[in-house]
């Protein structure tokens, strides 16, 4: 299995004693999971791309049909 | 001097020497007001009263040494290098000042701490008297003045009296004493409590030696810090990672009031700071914590502020103290503590000085290392995060425990029947595809939660692909796993599979790498048992245009589509070789694959030579993306044995290619000789100029730097070259345009079957031909979107447990995917960009 050894939120190695069996997995503890459930709470974990033609087609249409 | 006084100096039971004894007495009789208690924290004072002494000399540069040692009788000595105790004679007390240091509280002279200019804390302010008062016996040997002195005493009495011994060129005190277990309940000495305040000493007293050694275990040890306090700051981080390398410090004066701090963050959680005023530990503050923590506090805030790095957040002076490692040291003349045991220092004229030395020196700091200021100031952030994390995710917890089914997401749809047997949940990205899933679905079994995964900002023109933040908490309450619990109890789900279903492209593929992760990192418990899967849709609708009230067909990836297209256009379908000449030049002797004599390709051939083409394909473009033309390249620099070269070499402005590594190493190492001069290898750098330039050759490189490109899909085209050579007779020349012949294009390759003949010019385009060949009786059509089924469609290909696909997520796929998610979140923008653009060529791989 590939399995992250950094933490991800404070991307120290992860202590021997979490593993794969452990709840905390693959945090180093349980603040930094509750670090990170808030950043997906807050939407801190977004991926933004520049926009391309078609998502802005896209946009304008569903514009339009919002505002019918 | 009164009458009654010289008359009583006079007798031998003088006024002076009632009152000396009621001194030594008065300390036997109440030792607590004296040394703080008779527990083993009175029996250690007894120590530090003789070994502030010396520190005392240290302070006004008479002393550099400290030795402590235990004796096995538990008796302890501490001797130093000092100017030693004066012997002479006090003429107002008719005693030695040996004597009276020892004897008489107060003691004036030279030995009372007002006569120095810096002091430790005087411990207990009645010197040595109080260590000689509660001893069953002490022996001091004084150097000084050229011999050695002896004096002995017993509980605080002289026993033998001041005697000058050999001489001696030394200077210095030894003191022995054994603590009186007529005082002390416990008399032993413990080596631990001795050890960490001689190192605390040996910290404050920048350079001081002091060692300690015990008789009765043959423990020792030796304190000596030239750096002082940036010393017992990185020695009290020794087991953390500090965050930054320097030990920050700040010190200055203030009226009477001195300062002196260092600090160092690590990367923990825990605040240790140590307090001290004039060489006391203060194990409880007091104002000088006070004021350091206030001005910490209000300068990280206001740089944190202006730089822009706390977002919406408002870190504490308790976040910004999380990993700090601090000594917070101040002197000043008249320290006055809150207790007797003086662990809180209550002056309050150091609050004002601490706060403002410290604020000025940090602010000063800060400005000149903002990238270390940057890093604390995260610090706080994160440790701010965590306080509200922690609160929010009991709220969520608590909130979903109160909540029935009326608690549920606005947007669920839910099922009726919640048999962990049969139910599904169904992840849906989009409202549209959610609708349409809505509609199609066995509303009996299958609940559905849409998703908005794609946000588009119009105004910045950006495409934020995100799992919004109602949406986190609409996942746990819908799926009934409420977050951060102790253990994940899974059997308690709302639903027996969690079904995630997204488009078919990379933004698809993007939100279900944000899913995976999310379910990875919170819900691992679900996935581990095997409840996550990812809905398989389609990627096209195939009709064959004959036949009629047929029901479409449909195919799950681009590939099979593609595979499928080929294998109907190569139904009956030859190939014709016409004779043409070769392109390739002279050097390529034996494969320069002219033609004389037509030859043709069977089916059966035909659809082999196809499936060594296609594959080619995908490499050959990439090369031309580079701006690299496969017909100059063929043409120019085609290999003797008529393969492409793989190495790309710049010499300066000149352009090289070679089939092998080792060709290249040759052709360095010649130039190198010829120049003489040692050659710069810089790939990197190529690699990057090269970046969507059109043309490579001709471009200036000023500096003769040697850049080399290793081409690796290179490797894969020749190797389907050589097949085409030994299996097929057919070379690289058969991948090129022939030139235009009598202003007309030439085709020397047909493929032909039994409606049609289709001329190409290069076997480059036979597969694609060969596919639209294979299209021409069929209408097919490639969802871009879930949205873009209606949903009977939807439910038949993805929902219906009869004839969808489902892929059942293992632990190792959420793994990959939240690795992947790693990449595309890191904090290094560059390499984000470069995987994305890599990747978002080819899609594939972003695909679990």
């Amino acid at each position: 299995m590939i399995r992250p050894m950094t933490c991800p939120t404070c991307e120290k190695e992860l202590p021997v004693e979490i593993n794969g069996e452990s709840n905390l997995f693959p945090f180093c503890s349980k603040r930094c999971k509750e670090i990170d459930l808030l950043r997906w709470m807050k939407g801190e974990y977004a991926l933004v791309e520049p926009m391309t033609i078609d998502d802005l087609l896209q946009a304008e249409q569903q514009q339009e049909w919002e505002s019918e | 001097m009164s009458e009654e006084q010289q008359n009583a100096s006079g007798d031998d039971y003088g006024a002076d020497k009632i009152q000396h004894l009621e001194g030594i007495e008065g300390i036997r009789h109440r030792p607590a007001m004296y040394i703080g208690g008779t527990d083993l924290v009175g029996l250690h004072h007894l120590v530090w009263e003789v070994s502030d002494n010396v520190l005392d000399e240290y302070s006004n540069g008479y002393a550099t040494t400290a030795n402590v040692q235990i004796n096995g009788d538990g008796s302890i000595t501490v001797s130093d290098d000092g100017r030693g105790i004066p012997v002479g004679m006090m003429k107002d007390k008719g005693k030695s000042a040996l004597e009276v240091v020892f004897t008489e509280i107060h003691a004036g002279g030279k030995f009372d701490r007002k006569a120095y200019a810096v002091g430790t804390g005087g411990l207990h302010g009645v010197g040595i008297t109080a260590v000689n008062a509660c001893s069953e016996w002490v022996e001091v040997v004084v150097k000084r003045e050229g011999f050695e002195w002896t004096m002995e005493f017993s509980r605080g009495r002289v026993t033998e009296d001041l005697k000058k011994g050999p001489a001696t060129n030394q200077t210095g005190t030894t003191v022995t004493f054994k603590p009186d277990p007529q005082i002390f309940p416990n008399t032993t000495f413990n080596y631990d409590t001795i050890h960490k305040k001689l190192q605390d000493s040996a910290f404050l007293n920048a350079g001081v030696r002091i060692q300690l050694h015990d008789e009765r275990s043959g423990q020792s040890d030796t304190f000596h810090y030239e750096d002082g306090l940036a010393e017992f700051v990185k020695w009290i981080n020794r087991t953390e990672n500090p965050i930054h390398s320097d030990v920050i410090r700040l010190s200055g004066a203030q009226e009477t009031t001195e300062v002196d701090v260092a600090l160092q963050w690590n990367d923990g959680y825990s605040e240790t700071v140590r307090c001290f005023a004039n060489g006391i530990s203060n194990s409880e503050g007091g104002t000088h914590f006070s004021g350091f923590k206030t001005a910490l506090t209000r300068v990280l805030n206001s740089y944190g502020k202006r730089e822009n790095l706390f977002k919406d957040m408002n870190p504490s002076g308790d976040d910004f103290r999380e990993g700090l490692a601090a000594v917070v040291t101040c002197r000043i003349p008249n320290p006055q503590f809150e207790s007797q045991t003086k662990i809180k220092l209550t002056n309050p004229e150091v609050e004002g000085a601490m706060n403002s030395i410290v604020g000025e020196g940090l602010t000063k700091y800060l400005e000149e290392n903002p990238q270390i200021a940057k890093m604390i100031c995260q610090k706080g952030l994160r440790a701010a995060e965590a306080r509200e994390a922690a609160k929010k995710a009991r709220d969520l917890a608590r909130d979903k425990g109160k909540v029935g089914t009326g608690g549920l997401p606005e947007k669920l749809r839910d099922c009726r029947n919640h048999s962990l047997d049969v139910s599904e949940l169904y992840l849906v990205e989009g409202d549209s595809a959610g609708g349409s899933a809505d509609t199609g679905r066995d509303s009996g079994t299958q609940a559905i939660l849409p998703l908005r995964g794609k946000i588009l900002n119009v105004e910045k023109a950006q495409l934020i692909k995100v799992l919004a933040n109602k949406e986190v908490a609409a996942l746990f309450k819908a799926i009934g796993i409420p977050p951060v619990a102790e253990e994940q109890d899974v059997s308690r789900r709302r639903y027996g599979k969690i079904i995630l279903m997204t488009d078919a492209d990379v933004d698809g593929s993007h939100i279900r790498t944000l899913l995976l992760t999310f379910l990875f990192r919170h819900m691992r418990e679900l996935v581990k048992q095997g409840a996550v899967y990812v809905a398989q849709p389609p990627l096209y609708r195939v009709l064959s245009k004959t036949r009629r009230n047929q029901k479409p067909r449909y195919v799950q990836t681009h590939e099979e589509m593609m595979s499928e297209l080929l294998s109907l256009g190569l139904q009956g379908a030859e190939l014709r070789l016409l004779p043409r000449e070769s392109l390739l030049s002279e050097q390529v002797a034996e494969h320069r694959g002219a033609r004389e004599e037509e030859r043709v390709f069977s089916t059966e051939d035909l659809a082999k030579l196809a499936t060594i083409l296609a594959p080619m394909d995908d490499p050959i473009e990439a090369i031309e993306r580079r701006g690299i033309s496969l017909r100059r390249l063929a043409m120019e620099h085609a290999t003797a044995d008529g393969l492409l070269p793989r190495y790309q070499v710049f010499l300066g402005a000149d352009e090289h290619w070679f089939g092998s590594k080792q060709e290249v190493d040759a052709f360095l190492a010649e130039q190198q000789e010829k120049t003489g001069q040692e050659l710069r290898i810089d790939d990197a750098a190529r690699a990057a100029s090269t970046e969507g330039s059109e043309e490579q050759d001709g471009e200036a490189n000023p500096a003769p730097v040697v850049t080399v490109t290793d081409l690796h899909g290179i490797r894969s085209v020749n190797d389907a070259l050589r097949t085409l050579q030994t299996e097929y007779g057919l070379s690289l020349n058969d991948l090129l345009i022939p030139p235009v012949k009598n202003a007309e294009q030439v085709y020397p390759y047909l493929i032909e079957n039994k409606d049609a003949q289709k001329p190409i010019q290069s076997l480059r385009n036979l597969v694609g031909t060969l596919r639209d060949q294979g299209a021409k009786g069929l209408t097919y059509t490639r969802f871009k979107g879930l949205g873009e089924m209606n949903p009977d469609e939807l439910f038949e290909t993805a929902m219906d447990p009869e004839s969808r696909v489902l892929k059942k997520i293992t632990l190792e796929d959420a793994a990959a995917a939240e690795e992947i998610f790693r990449v595309l979140m890191g904090d290094h923008v560059e390499p984000r960009r470069e995987f994305i653009e890599k990747h978002a060529l080819d899609v594939k791989d972003l695909d679990v």
